[in-house]
C-alpha cells in the first residue's frame, strides 16, 4: 500500500485545477497555491465529505476563522458579521463543489460513487484520519485574499491504478 | 447554499420579489404546503440534489405524490454532474439542472427561461396600443 503524501504531480495538478475552477467560476476570483506551507496555526472551521461506492475517498477543507469570513463575504457579495451557521454553510458548500468537481474529473468510473453531505466541525485539530485503506493522500494549502486554507484528499489505493489523471 | 444562491440571483440582475428558504427536502415540502394553504403561488423551485434528511430527488418525487405546486418548474442544482440522481430527477419531471460552480450568467439564463413572463407596466401597454 502506498503510504504518506502523494508525490504524483498529475494528481496534485488535478486537485489544484479543481480548486481554481471553483473560485474562478463561482466567485470570479483567484486563489493561489502556497508551496511548502506550514500548517495553519489556527483552524476555525472544517468540512468533510466522503465519497463512497466504486471509489472511496475523503475531501477535507480546513479554514482559519479569518479566511472563512472572507470566503463567506465573497459568496454573499458583501461584508458583514455573518452568523456561524452561514459561515459553516459557505465552507460546506465549497467542500461540496471541490469534492464534486474532483469526482467529475475522474470520469465514468466515479459516476457509481456518491458524495455525502458535508460534515462541519469547529475544532482546533479536526479529525484528519481518512477511511481505512486510503493510501493516496494529498494536502494542499491555498491562499484566498491573502489568507490560507487547506484542502486534503485521501483516496483508496485501488483507484490510483484505475483512474490516473490524463497527462 | 440557499443564501449563496439567492445572492447570486440578485447579483445577476433578476428582480426577486420574495424568496422562500428550506434547509432540506422536508422543510421544502412544508414550505410548499404553506404556500398552498396561504394561496401564494410560487414561480420557480431551485433544489439542491444533496441535502440532509431528504435529498432533492426524494423531495421532487414526494412533491409530485402530494400534488404540491403542480406546474411550477423545478431546477435541480448539483456539485456532482455525474450523479445518477440528476438524471433520475430530470426523468421524474425536473425542468433543468445547474452544475456548481455556476456563473451568474448561467443561473440567470436558466432561471429567466423558466420564470413566467413579466407583464409590461400599464404605460408600456398603452404605448403598444394602436
Amino acid at each position: 500500500m502506498m503510504a504518506g503524501p502523494c508525490t504524483d504531480t498529475r494528481w496534485i495538478e488535478q486537485l489544484d485545477g479543481v480548486v481554481a475552477d471553483v473560485f474562478n467560476i463561482m466567485l470570479q476570483q483567484s486563489c493561489e497555491v502556497v508551496e511548502d506551507a506550514a500548517d495553519a496555526a489556527e483552524i476555525g472551521i472544517a468540512a468533510k465529505i466522503l465519497l463512497s461506492g466504486a471509489i472511496e475517498a475523503q475531501c477535507l477543507v480546513e479554514f482559519p476563522q479569518a479566511t472563512a469570513k472572507k470566503l463567506t463575504d465573497a459568496f454573499l457579495g458583501s461584508q458583514d458579521d455573518w452568523e456561524d451557521a452561514l459561515i459553516e454553510d459557505a465552507i460546506g458548500e465549497l467542500c461540496n463543489m471541490i469534492a464534486g468537481g474532483w469526482k467529475s474529473a475522474l470520469g465514468a468510473t466515479a459516476s457509481a460513487s456518491g458524495l455525502s453531505v458535508p460534515a462541519i466541525s469547529r475544532a482546533r485539530a479536526p479529525d484528519r484520519n481518512p477511511p481505512n485503506g486510503c493510501g493516496l493522500r494529498m494536502r494542499r494549502t491555498y491562499s484566498f485574499r491573502n489568507s490560507p486554507f487547506t484542502v486534503s484528499l485521501a483516496i483508496r489505493e485501488h483507484i490510483e491504478k484505475m483512474n490516473q489523471p490524463g497527462p | 447554499m440557499r443564501r449563496i444562491l439567492e445572492n447570486a440571483l440578485r447579483h445577476s440582475g433578476l428582480d426577486l420579489a420574495e424568496v422562500l428558504h428550506a434547509a432540506n427536502g422536508m422543510e421544502g415540502l412544508a414550505a410548499l404546503e404553506q404556500s398552498a394553504t396561504e394561496n401564494q403561488p410560487l414561480d420557480l423551485i431551485l433544489c439542491d440534489v444533496h441535502m440532509p434528511e431528504m435529498n432533492g430527488l426524494d423531495f421532487l418525487l414526494e412533491k409530485q405524490l402530494r400534488n404540491l405546486a403542480p406546474g411550477v418548474p423545478v431546477v435541480m442544482i448539483t456539485a456532482d454532474a455525474t450523479d445518477p440522481q440528476v438524471l433520475d430527477a430530470v426523468a421524474a419531471g425536473a425542468h433543468g439542472t445547474i452544475s456548481k460552480p455556476f456563473t451568474l450568467q448561467r443561473i440567470k439564463t436558466c432561471v429567466e427561461s423558466l420564470l413566467p413572463p413579466v407583464a409590461p407596466p400599464p404605460s408600456a401597454m398603452g404605448d403598444a396600443q394602436p
